[in-house]
């Protein structure tokens, strides 16, 4: 069993290898192909497995390794040797350490938030609060506002501290928008039209997302706060919802899909469920090769347009 | 008799809903939006032409499509107006009237419908109430809006449908086959709509409708006779034109950046046919975000800024508990409210506008509904949990909330969409058309640029109709008229339409030029040659009014 297992977890480490070498041949993002970092993403890969093994099953833990390792999100993330990769790494180790030699939960909680603080404060990315086109934005208003008789009412109203209270909040609701995650509505490196994960993969997300909200275990809250931890780097990103950020949270997203998944297949003799899980089968495997087909053909021209704009 | 005294009260408290939401759709709704629309004035003069005449612009006889400016114009809104044209004569008020009125009516047909749907009485107070201030209603009541109408004629037909479910009476099997018929004729995404949402019901009362078998032929029968022209122009008449050109398929980011247009020796499974239904997908799911539901989906104001959503941002937790409860609880019609919901966005998904929200405005009432079922729960979780002490500094945020919710929504509304989106509606056209009108005996020819735009001529307006509203040009004589000229241009009376050539035209004597300072430079014309200028609301010149001497 254990040996069919790494046999499993062999083969979809080669399976990412090979979608990494396709995407990296096609698409020529970096100078040369770094290694170094499809490595790392094959680290990525095989924590993610363990991770969710402890947590959920060994066939969830699995399925989510194949969803890691068929993803053009976390491909073309490694292929371009994007930072939150290596912050995925990091995460991912210290979840994996925290589990093995049980450290306080608190601590575990602190140190996450204060290592994705210094982290996207060393990339210098906390662009919300100069947000230059959300300041002239609210000038605008008030400028407006002011040759009106609701002048008074403006001065309370459209002020920037209510704007960037907003901002912030809206900033949060958007990384909920399920086109970022299951669409090529957020481009992936600004150029991509590849979908983060595949669209089928939405009807196992709803089933996974329903049992994990009726079965979350009482004593596991603490798990759900560094979920919204990991969300900080896309919520004040400038160009939120950010995908290269957000992939902190993509092992939890490839994590619900995979459990939904498994409670179709276990309920396969029902009709409802056998339909859903052929449907999700049908509906990912076409886009899987056009996505292919995407990458070989149309993402090196994307590619250049983009590069041209910039 | 408690509860003749209930009756009583709801009653009063509908009777001020309805005053109140009959005040904020009509105060003022001649002057804000600011300007006619190209839609709002085709309509307009398409309904006078009929009023006079029997006949459109064209001179077709009482026509099932419009032409108009070739986006073949339903019938039911031009129809509706005839009545408050003729009365009222050709003006703002009168073509902004029947949308008005329907809108009012909508709040004591909305209360119906809910309850029809849920059957309590607190949810559907709730919902109406909702639907008073909502920001989306209000702003498609203000002006000629034919997806309020359409939406107006689909609850009727429902709530006549579900009473035919449920009573069994001719009656409501025809009448909800004449409502449902009509909105097919009122707007595009009916359509499909329409259909689809029957074929739903049909499915989720399959067993009702066994036993009511002679209503539903009935139902069908009429159904299919008052839409086969409908259906026959769809698929083989001129309102395929319409179709195609809405079609997702011609959208902009799909041709230049999806398909990456053109490109050859493409494998079948990377056809842009494939990638078109992804395309489709991503548009669908779209229509969730945040962006849209709270904070710029009316585009009332410039992109990127905080505008106002078709939500209000209080609404937030109410839908998010109401969607928590629709799973959770056994809530009644539970299935025709999540096959609403999804299925509305289908329409709008198909066509190659980002977020359009008329295209999507039949889901209203459910999301109304969800909000009023999570709002409810949300009363309970507070009344249950909390202590006194929190709850009331629960509530006073929540009031506070909502507060400032309505009075940005009052700012945006009021100030800040005159201010931004006047081009829009072009703003400023009417100014030029009444100078014209009042100088037009001075001049052999007035020549109007229909090219217009602040930051690029990239706006084609249709000056001529807005000539033909303000005037209330005779329709017979305009049917009549030869209107394309022998250099190419189009003309009536001394009017031109043509691009102006400032290089060319600065020597024509007699003659009224008017256009956008991209075809009339000031710098290029002599002070004393320029009539008038004519600005937007933001201070931005829209037109300029010249002589040659």
């Amino acid at each position: 069993m254990i040996r069919m297992g790494s046999l499993q977890l062999i083969f979809i480490l080669l399976i990412s290898l090979l979608f990494r070498l396709v995407v990296n041949y096609f698409i020529p993002i970096t100078q040369q192909i770094n290694l170094f970092v499809i490595f790392i993403g094959m680290v990525n890969l095989i924590l993610v497995f363990i991770i969710i093994r402890r947590l959920i099953n060994f066939k969830v833990g699995l399925l989510s390794s194949l969803l890691y390792a068929i993803s053009p999100w976390t491909a073309y993330l490694e292929i371009a040797a994007n930072p939150y990769i290596f912050l995925l790494t990091f995460l991912l180790i210290f979840f994996l350490g925290i589990q093995f030699f049980s450290i306080n939960k608190k601590i575990y909680l602190l140190l996450t938030l204060l290592v994705i603080v210094v982290y996207i404060d060393i990339f210098n990315q906390f662009t919300v609060f100069s947000d230059i086109g959300l300041l002239n934005s609210v000038n605008e208003y008030r400028g407006e506002t002011n040759q009106s008789v609701f002048d008074p009412i403006g001065k309370i109203i459209e002020n920037k501290y209510i704007y960037f209270s907003e901002h912030i909040l809206f900033n949060v609701l958007k990384q909920f928008t399920p086109s970022t995650y299951f669409s090529n509505q957020a481009h992936l490196l600004g150029f991509s039209f590849s979908p983060p994960i595949y669209l089928g993969f939405i009807i196992p997300f709803m089933f996974g997302l329903i049992k994990l909200i009726k079965f979350f275990p009482k004593n596991r809250k603490y798990h759900l706060l560094p979920f919204f931890f990991l969300l900080l780097p896309s919520i004040f990103s400038k160009n939120s919802p950010d995908l290269s950020r957000l992939v902190l949270i993509a092992p939890i997203v490839f994590a619900i899909v995979a459990s939904g998944i498994w409670e179709l297949i276990l309920n396969y003799k029902r009709k409802k469920y056998a339909f859903l899980l052929l449907l999700t089968i049908f509906i990912v495997g076409i886009q899987f090769a056009i996505t292919l087909v995407d990458i070989a053909i149309r993402e090196p021209i994307r590619l250049q347009m983009f590069l041209g704009q910039k | 008799m408690k509860n003749l005294k209930k009756g009583k009260y709801v009653f009063i408290f509908l009777l001020l809903l309805t005053i109140l939401g009959g005040f904020l759709r009509s105060y003022k709704n001649t002057e804000n939006p600011i300007s006619l629309s190209i839609d709002e004035v085709s309509f307009g003069y398409n309904a006078y032409s009929i009023l006079k005449t029997g006949r459109d612009e064209y001179g077709k006889f009482l026509p099932l499509s419009f032409k108009s400016t070739g986006d073949y114009k339903n019938p039911v809104p031009i129809y509706s107006m005839v009545p408050s044209i003729a009365l009222f004569g050709l003006n703002e008020f009168s073509i902004r009237l029947p949308t008005l009125i329907l809108a009012t009516l909508s709040i004591p047909v909305f209360f119906l419908f809910f309850i029809e749907i849920t059957s309590s009485m607190a949810i559907s107070l709730i919902a109406t109430s909702l639907l008073t201030i909502s920001p989306w209603h209000i702003y498609y009541s203000r002006y000629v809006s034919d997806h309020l109408i359409a939406m107006f004629l689909v609850i009727l037909g429902v709530i006549c449908f579900l009473r035919m479910i449920r009573k069994g009476r001719w009656f409501w099997s025809v009448a909800s086959s004449i409502f449902l018929s009509l909105s097919l004729y009122t707007y595009y995404a009916e359509r499909l709509f329409v259909p689809l949402l029957i074929l739903s019901v049909f499915v989720l009362n399959i067993g009702v409708l066994k036993k009511q078998i002679k209503h539903t032929i009935l139902f069908t029968l009429i159904c299919s006779t008052i839409c086969a022209p409908l259906i026959f122009s769809t698929f083989f008449g001129p309102d395929r034109a319409r179709a195609q050109m809405t079609w997702v398929g011609n959208d902009v980011e799909f041709v230049r950046n999806v398909a990456v247009k053109p490109l050859q020796n493409i494998p079948a499974i990377g056809s842009e046919n494939f990638l078109l239904f992804y395309f489709v997908a991503r548009k669908y799911l779209n229509y969730f975000d945040p962006a849209f539901l709270f904070y710029s989906g009316l585009n009332l104001t410039k992109e990127d800024s905080y505008g106002l959503g078709v939500l209000y941002l209080f609404e937030l937790p109410f839908l998010i508990a109401g969607i928590i409860m629709l799973f959770k609880k056994n809530i009644r019609n539970k299935k025709l409210i999540i096959t609403w919901l999804l299925i509305g966005l289908i329409p709008a998904s198909l066509t190659n506008n980002e977020q359009h929200p008329g295209r999507t405005f039949f889901i209203l009432p459910m999301i109304l509904l969800i909000s009023a079922i999570g709002a409810m729960e949300f009363y309970k979780f507070i009344n249950n949990y909390f202590s006194r002490r929190l709850k009331k500094i629960i509530y006073i945020i929540f009031v506070s909330l909502v507060v400032f919710n309505l009075t940005q929504a009052l700012l945006i509304y009021t100030v800040h969409f005159p201010y931004q989106r006047g081009e829009d509606f072009m703003e400023g056209t009417k100014e030029t058309v009444l100078y014209s009108l009042a100088n037009k005996h001075k001049y052999k020819e007035i020549v109007f640029d229909p090219y217009r735009g602040i930051e690029a001529p990239y706006i084609v307006s249709i000056p001529h109709m807005y000539i033909l509203f303000y005037a209330n040009y005779d329709p017979k004589i305009y049917q009549e008229e030869t209107k394309m000229r022998v250099d190419g241009s189009f003309g009536f009376d001394n009017f031109i339409i043509r691009k102006i050539d400032w290089r060319e035209d600065r020597f024509k004597k007699d003659t009224l030029f008017i256009g956008s300072p991209w075809s009339l430079p000031e710098k290029d014309i002599k002070n004393e040659e320029i009539l008038k200028k004519i600005y937007l609301s933001n201070g931005a010149l829209a037109f300029v009014i010249v002589s040659p001497n």
